[in-house]
C-alpha cells in the first residue's frame, strides 16, 4: 500500500509538472498484485483513461448540490463573488456570522463600540454592499484563515469582473440589480474612535488598509 | 429566479475533458471572462466524481458523518470554483479536484459534528416484547378494534 502511494505520489506530481508519463509505466513500478488498486486511483487522474472508461457512477444528488453551489457562487457585485463565497464557506464549516466577526475582533483586537461596527461591516460585506476595492489585505488574510481558504483565492474573488450572464449578489432586503459599489449603510459616518478607525480601515481603507 | 445559465454551457457539456482544459488554457490566456465562466462550471461538474470519491475515503475514517460528508464535499467544490475563477495555468482538473478534496477532508479542525441534545433525540419507542400484548389481551382489547 506504502508503494501505491508512492507511486501515486510521483504519477500526481509528474501530471503537475506537465510531464505524464503513461499509465503502464506507472504500473510497472508497483507489484503485480498491487496494481489493480492503482490502476483505479491513476484512472482518475488521466483523463484520457477516464474518458475510456466512461463516466464514473455518481449519485444524482451531488450534481444536484454541485448545480446549487455554482449557482450560489454566480452572484456577484461590487466585490465579486466574494460575498457568495464567504457566505458559503461559512455554511460549510457551520459557522454564525456572529463567530466569524468574534474571531476578526480577537485577531485585530477591535473593541467597544469598534465592534458593532465590525459587525455591520461584515454584514455590508457579505450581503455585497461593500466594494472589493476597499478590503484590505489584511483583513482577506484574516478571513482565509478563520474560514481555512487560500487568501490570493479570496483575492481574486473581490476583484473579479462580472461577465455578462452573472446575476447580482442577493442583499437582504433589496430586489436584484438594485445593489451598487456603495461605501456600506454606515461608511459615511466619521470613526469616533480608534478602535471604529480600525475597522474602516479594514473593510475600506484598501489593499493597505 | 434569474437563469444563471450561460449560452455556452450546453456547448461545452458536450465536449470532453482534454477538450475543455484547451479551452480553459485559451480563455485564461485571452482573460476571456465570458468564456471563463461557463468552463468553470462545466469542469467543477466533471470534478464532481473526484471530489465526491476522495472525500469519503479521507473523511468516513475520521468519523464524519453522511452530512459532514455533504458540507466538506460543498467546501470542496466551493474552494475549486475559487481556485479556478483566479485563471491560473491548470494542468489537470483531477489532480486539483483531488487535492482540494483531500485537504478538506484531512483538515484536523473540522471536526465530526456534535451528537445531537438528548432532548432534541426523537425517542426509539417499542412494545416491550409480549408484555403490551398480553395486558392489552386482558383488558379486552383487539389490536386497535373497539369492541364495546
Amino acid at each position: 500500500m506504502a508503494e501505491v502511494e508512492a507511486v501515486l505520489a510521483e504519477a500526481l506530481e509528474d501530471i503537475k509538472a506537465g510531464r505524464p508519463r503513461t499509465v503502464p509505466d506507472y504500473l510497472g513500478l508497483v507489484p503485480r498484485s498491487e496494481r489493480a488498486e492503482l490502476a483505479e486511483l491513476l484512472s482518475i487522474f488521466f483523463m484520457r483513461e477516464a474518458v475510456a472508461a466512461g463516466p464514473e457512477r455518481v449519485d444524482p444528488e451531488r450534481y444536484e448540490r454541485a448545480l446549487g453551489v455554482l449557482d450560489r457562487l454566480s452572484a456577484t457585485g461590487p466585490a465579486g463573488n466574494l460575498p457568495a463565497a464567504l457566505a458559503e464557506l461559512r455554511r460549510t464549516r457551520r459557522l454564525r456570522r456572529v463567530d466569524v466577526v468574534g474571531a476578526i475582533a480577537e485577531r485585530f483586537g477591535v473593541k467597544g463600540t469598534g465592534r458593532e461596527r465590525l459587525r455591520r461591516s461584515y454584514h455590508e460585506l457579505e450581503t455585497g454592499q461593500l466594494s472589493g476595492r476597499g478590503l484590505s489585505r489584511r483583513l482577506l488574510d484574516a478571513l482565509g484563515q478563520i474560514l481555512h481558504v487560500d487568501p490570493d483565492d479570496l483575492a481574486a474573488a473581490a476583484f473579479r469582473t462580472a461577465p455578462g450572464a452573472t446575476r447580482p449578489a442577493r442583499a437582504f432586503g433589496r430586489g436584484a440589480g438594485e445593489v451598487e459599489p456603495v461605501r456600506g449603510l454606515h461608511g459615511d459616518e466619521p470613526p469616533r474612535d480608534e478602535s471604529e478607525r480600525l475597522v474602516d480601515d479594514l473593510f475600506r481603507g484598501g489593499a493597505d488598509g | 429566479m434569474n437563469d444563471p445559465l450561460h449560452k455556452l454551457d450546453a456547448q461545452y457539456a458536450a465536449l470532453d475533458e482534454p477538450t475543455l482544459m484547451v479551452l480553459f488554457k485559451t480563455a485564461t490566456r485571452e482573460n476571456d471572462a465570458d468564456a471563463l465562466e461557463p468552463l468553470v462550471r462545466q469542469l467543477v461538474l466533471r470534478a464532481v466524481p473526484v471530489v465526491e470519491r476522495i472525500v469519503r475515503e479521507f473523511g468516513e475514517p475520521r468519523g464524519l458523518s453522511p452530512s459532514d460528508l455533504r458540507l466538506v464535499e460543498d467546501e470542496a467544490l466551493t474552494k475549486l470554483v475559487l481556485r479556478l475563477g483566479r485563471g491560473l495555468p491548470l494542468p489537470s482538473i483531477r489532480v486539483l479536484a483531488y487535492e482540494i478534496a483531500r485537504g478538506c477532508a484531512e483538515d484536523p479542525e473540522r471536526l465530526p459534528a456534535p451528537e445531537p441534545k438528548a432532548g432534541l433525540v426523537r425517542p426509539a419507542l417499542r412494545a416491550v416484547d409480549g408484555s403490551l400484548s398480553s395486558r392489552a389481551r386482558s383488558n379486552g382489547h383487539r389490536g386497535g378494534r373497539h369492541d364495546g
